[in-house]
């Protein structure tokens, strides 16, 4: 297996862990909230804020312990640099996903039209944020693996 | 829609048998670019064909070629 292949792969389970483990600790903090933090705009927007740097954060520990580790194992030395193949699968990726992550704006959006609390608008925009990473890695996974 | 193939790997073989990250370095790509051409899941852009090409000191199609599948249109 190709080091970018590990990379995305790396990339889905940091995504899936990041956001399983930053969604257990809203969850808790919003039971201690009480039932009137559902409308609470300033509850959601930290929440929100706060999985931005969480999620950039713990992206960059992962790649560095996934660098390390194959390093010692298969003695390859990291990939410093993207040649015009990596960037075709990149962009490819990316228009892909940037939809996905279009539609679940939409969506979000339309829960506040429906007279949803904001509570779901921003789950909403969490979950299509977490979908919209992995499927980006994923695309690019199979473009690496598949050829195109 | 036609396939891009070409003969990297002999080519490689009858130079001093360079390897997959010699050509690589010379060519200005990753090694993992050079072995998708060979294997044909990637067609390189033109520019990277022609520097391919002249690292092996050849011209374009002794290096690469075009096979177009049966019914694609026959040039006029």
């Amino acid at each position: 297996m190709q080091i970018q292949e590990k990379r995305m792969i790396a990339e889905i389970i940091s995504s899936v862990l990041t956001f399983g483990g930053y969604s257990v600790y809203t969850w808790h903090k919003y039971q201690e909230a009480g039932p009137d933090v559902a409308h609470d705009l300033i509850f959601w927007a930290k929440a929100f804020l706060m999985l931005i740097p969480v999620g950039v954060v713990a992206g960059i520990v992962i790649m560095i312990i996934l660098s390390i580790m194959n390093k010692i194992v298969t003695g390859e030395e990291p990939l410093m640099v993207q040649d015009e193949r990596d960037k075709l699968i990149e962009l490819k990726a990316h228009r892909i996903s940037s939809w996905i992550f279009i539609i679940g704006v939409f969506f979000s959006m339309g829960t506040i039209a429906l007279g949803m609390p904001a509570m779901a608008m921003f789950i909403g925009i969490a979950i299509f944020g977490f979908i919209t990473s992995v499927a980006d890695s994923a695309i690019r996974l199979i473009l690496y693996l598949r050829g195109f | 829609m036609g396939k891009i193939q070409n003969n990297i790997r002999t080519l490689r073989f009858h130079h001093n048998e360079m390897t997959q990250q010699q050509l690589a370095d010379s060519a200005g790509v990753t090694r993992q670019t050079i072995a998708a051409i060979e294997k044909e899941k990637y067609s390189p852009s033109l520019e990277l064909a022609f520097r391919i090409a002249h690292i092996f000191n050849a011209e374009l199609q002794e290096v690469f070629s075009y096979d177009p599948e049966p019914g694609d249109k026959k040039a006029l």
